[in-house]
């Protein structure tokens, strides 16, 4: 299960090969624990953010840690719904609904967020 | 360096640091529910109280049933669907084994299916028993679950009942359609029109219009209605027949199918109708299945009129048909067979051939079932002529004509045919043959009578001739003779017989002429016998003495009277006597004789001449009959004599009979008279004598043979005149005998003679030594070629006709060497 998972993630291109030049791609995971009311508003806000910050520059995956559970250990995960950014570096989790936008943007770094 | 690198990792230090703050600030403030947690190497996930929420409902609602069992295999929980399926409350089911609901099907059993569950996972179908005990078909599915929370297995339940029945309802909807499409195909492509009619009821509830539902594209064709759907049949057709609504409205009514053939006069046609309710009672719809057989009908009209006038053809012709069926020997007949063969014309059942036969005639039973079996055997067709006997009926003719037919193997299965009544033609070509029978027997006796009367023509013609002869004889020598009174007396004698015999003959074909016209009659009177006697016999002498024979007469002693006619019973006499020296050879012997029988005078004339056969007695008396006409008798007359003599007898009330003992032994003819009474009889008169003559010879010795005395005595005259010798004989055998006696120089000779005619002669005289160097002459009164030459061929020199002529014997004397 894990194995396909892994599979089926597109390839991260290089950070320095982006195709806009200095603006990096972001590869987020968040886990969520099915469908709870957190975890579908979490979902709900990490894809308004990517859809309104980091069009076409973002690789956004959703692990439901029932299905997943091994892959959130590797993650470390130890609550959900947690988001992980992996990339651009530094390694940022945000643990939480992602209730505060404005957090979740400075936190990840995301450009324009001041 | 050493202070970049601790400052790196006090930056990182401090972001954990954060990251661990936000974390737990997060999960102070509620925005996680759900942790992971390592233990011995697995990852457990526990969800806050109220994150699984929305999993409850979905299993709560879903349409499978959900069961999870403790590790004994004991319902945990069951979700509301299953408690459904079951019909159990809920309460009931929880704590109890699942096991108790299953029915598993061999060799599946429960605590396998539970092993498997535990570990993995595992599928059967199955059937639960519901609360009413009803099976319910299942399909079961296993996974194991967590062993640790108490909760071993969930238990998916499926129920197939819907399953089977959504898919038994979509085949039946499937089968449906496919049905409907058929049947609709089958409406639309058939060529019968089909219609679906909605009755439509007036206030009375009485069925008053139909509306066309439905109609298929045949309809218009077969009904004539265009457009028909949706409107009514009063709108189209208002005035159509109430007999259509009746009809169909007691089908509505009623639900019975009916099948009727009717005529819709305003649309011209005739319908066959097959007409049935669609629906329940109360349905108002009729269904119609229709064709319009106006054509056909009019078509089978046609064929029955033709039929019916095949049958009167064949009635008027007396032609009856039949078939028969060889297997079962049968025979199917039509009304005219039936007729024929004498059954009631309405009985046309089959018959067993035998049946058939027992009306044939016996005699021609045989050669029909000959026929039959010939024909079945060999040939392929019969034809045989029979009658049919029907009791009280008379024989019918028929001829029955039939063909075989033949199966495959060549055997004989069955034989139509035709038996046709030739009674009539039958009746008439009998009656044809019957008349062509008697216009042949009429030919004949026509061809008789003209043979008969060809022959008297030439008799008469000699007859008369024969008197001529002498009478010119003596007129030449009345020329020559020297004023000798007694030569002249003689020859004057010589006419006068020789007139009176002619006179006779004429006298006697006037009767006939006269009889043969009915007018002949009698001058009656008292007549005594001995005057008609004297007068007969003194007539009778002359003839009597020249055929030299002796006549006898014998009279009565009493006198005899009759009522008649004195001449024609003379005659009658004359006849007889006459008849009777004719047929009688020179020096015969003539008995005569008149007696009483009784009441009757019996004349009777006998002889001992050539006399008759016995069948020749009844024909005797035939107008032209003569007995015999052969050259060897030559006996002249006209044969009329007799015939006119019984005509006269007959006239006189008498009867004539003639009697012979058979040929050359007589004859003898009595002629019955009634008699009067009271006359005296008159006296006896005598009969003449035989009389015999001879002549001399100067220059030649010549013998002349003639029975006919009147020109053997004016020839002999004539040369003896001449200066010759003459001898004369009355016939070829007196002449033979004669010649050899005198040896002639010249033997002139008749050819028709009694005896030995002129032929024999000849042939005698040549085949004598002594007399070969005899010149022979012929006399005929023929005069035709046939005779010269029938003459020279039986050894005469020469031909002379007669009556002879004196310059015709004077240079033939001349003539000779």
């Amino acid at each position: 299960m894990d194995n396909s998972l892994n599979d089926q993630r597109p390839p991260v291109p290089a950070w320095d090969e982006g195709t806009d030049g200095g603006s990096p791609r972001f590869i987020l995971r968040l886990y969520v624990t099915g469908m709870t009311p957190r975890s579908l508003r979490a979902i709900a806000q990490m894809t308004s953010i990517c859809s309104e910050y980091l069009p076409d520059r973002h690789d956004l995956e959703i692990i439901d840690i029932y299905q997943h559970p091994s892959l959130a250990s590797q993650d470390q995960i130890i609550a959900s719904p947690t988001l992980l950014k992996t990339s651009p570096p530094p390694e940022i989790r945000l643990i939480g609904e992602l209730s505060n936008r404005q957090r979740v943007l400075s936190s990840l770094g995301i450009a324009g967020s001041e | 360096m050493d202070d970049a690198l601790l400052q790196a990792q006090i930056d990182e230090l401090r972001r954990r640091l954060l990251e661990a703050e936000n974390t737990i600030e997060a999960i102070r403030g509620g925005e996680v529910d759900a942790f992971v947690v390592t233990e011995g190497g697995t990852q457990r996930i526990y969800t806050l109280q109220g994150a699984d929420r929305p999993y409850r409902l979905l299993v709560e609602q879903m349409q499978q049933g959900a069961v999870t069992l403790t590790d004994r295999g004991d319902i945990a929980y069951c979700n509301r669907r299953f408690s459904e399926l079951l019909d159990f409350p809920h309460h009931r089911l929880i704590g109890t084994p699942l096991a108790d609901f299953v029915i598993l099907e061999q060799p599946h059993s429960f605590p396998a299916l539970l092993e498997a569950g535990r570990t993995s996972s595992a599928q059967t179908e199955a059937e639960l028993v519901a609360s009413d005990g009803t099976h319910i078909p299942v399909i079961l599915t296993f996974n194991a679950l967590d062993p640790e929370s108490g909760v071993a297995i969930g238990v998916l339940i499926t129920d197939l009942t819907s399953q089977h029945s959504h898919e038994r309802l979509r085949e039946t909807t499937e089968q449906l359609r496919i049905n409907e499409e058929r049947y609709r195909t089958l409406f639309q492509s058939i060529d019968e029109g089909f219609c679906v009619l909605e009755m439509i009821y007036d206030d009375q509830g009485r069925c008053c219009d139909y509306r066309f539902l439905e109609v298929n594209p045949a309809f218009e064709k077969q009904s004539g209605l265009s457009n028909a759907l949706g409107r009514t049949i009063r709108e189209m057709v208002p005035d159509i027949e109430e007999t259509w609504l009746q009809i169909y409205g007691e089908v509505a009514e009623s639900g019975i199918p009916k099948r009727f053939v009717n005529e819709a006069e305003k649309l011209s046609r005739w319908f066959n109708v097959y007409a049935f309710r669609l629906g329940g009672t109360h349905s108002r719809r009729v269904a119609i299945l229709f064709t319009d057989i106006t054509q056909q009908r009019a078509a089978e009209i046609q064929l029955k009129f033709a039929r019916s006038r095949l049958e009167s053809t064949l009635h008027a012709a007396e032609i009856g048909t039949w078939e028969f069926d060889l297997i079962s020997q049968s025979v199917s007949a039509d009304a005219n067979l039936a007729r024929i063969f004498g059954f009631s014309p309405n009985d046309t059942d089959e018959r067993p051939l035998s049946a058939y036969l027992a009306m044939i005639h016996p005699n021609d039973r045989g050669t029909v079932s000959d026929a039959i079996s010939a024909a079945m055997d060999s040939g392929d067709r019969l034809e045989v002529s029979y009658r049919i006997s029907v009791g009280g009926r008379p024989d019918r003719h028929v001829v029955a004509r039939g063909r075989v037919d033949r199966d495959d193997t060549g055997r004989a299965v069955r034989m139509p045919g035709v038996v046709i009544d030739v009674t009539a033609q039958r009746l008439a070509e009998e009656s044809l043959r019957e008349s062509e029978r008697n216009l042949r027997c009429i030919a004949e006796s026509l061809e008789e009578a003209d043979r008969r009367k060809d022959q008297f023509l030439a008799t008469l013609a000699h007859e008369l001739r024969n008197p001529l002869a002498p009478i010119k004889s003596a007129a030449q020598m009345m020329q020559a003779v020297d004023e000798d009174p007694e030569q002249l007396r003689e020859l004057s004698a010589l006419v006068n017989r020789q007139a009176d015999q002619m006179v006779r003959l004429i006298d006697d074909l006037l009767d006939v002429s006269r009889i043969s016209r009915g007018k002949i009659k009698l001058r009656t009177a008292t007549v005594d016998l001995w005057d008609v006697v004297a007068v007969a016999l003194e007539s009778a002498a002359p003839f009597i003495d020249d055929s030299k024979q002796q006549l006898h007469v014998q009279n009565a002693k009493e006198a005899l009277f009759v009522t008649g006619d004195a001449a024609r019973l003379t005659q009658v006499i004359v006849n007889l006597l006459n008849n009777a020296a004719k047929y009688t050879p020179a020096a015969g012997e003539i008995w005569f004789r008149v007696e009483r029988v009784e009441n009757e005078a019996w004349i009777t004339v006998r002889d001992n001449g050539i006399g008759l056969e016995k069948s020749s007695l009844n024909k005797i008396f035939e107008m032209f009959e003569q007995v015999d006409v052969s050259k060897e008798r030559g006996q002249s007359g006209l044969g009329i004599g007799l015939s006119l003599a019984k005509t006269l007898v007959d006239l006189h009330g008498g009867t004539i009979v003639a009697e012979s003992p058979g040929v050359n032994q007589g004859c003898r003819f009595i002629v019955k008279l009634p008699l009067l009474v009271g006359y005296t009889p008159p006296e006896e008169i005598d009969s003449g004598q035989p009389v015999t003559t001879n002549g001399e010879s100067p220059k030649y010795r010549i013998l002349v043979v003639d029975d006919a005395r009147g020109i053997r005595y004016v020839l002999s005259r004539m040369l003896v005149k001449m200066g010759h010798s003459v001898v004369e004989a009355i016939d070829g055998e007196d002449g033979y005998r004669k010649a050899i006696e005198y040896l002639p120089d010249i033997v002139f000779s008749d050819i028709s003679m009694p005896n030995m005619n002129g032929h024999e002669l000849a042939q005698k005289i040549r085949q004598t030594e002594t007399l070969q160097n005899i010149r022979l002459v012929a006399l005929t009164g023929f005069g035709q070629d046939a005779d010269r030459q029938n003459a020279i061929e039986s050894g005469f020199d020469e031909h002379i006709v007669k009556p002879v002529d004196i310059k015709v014997v004077e240079r033939l004397l001349h003539s000779n060497p």
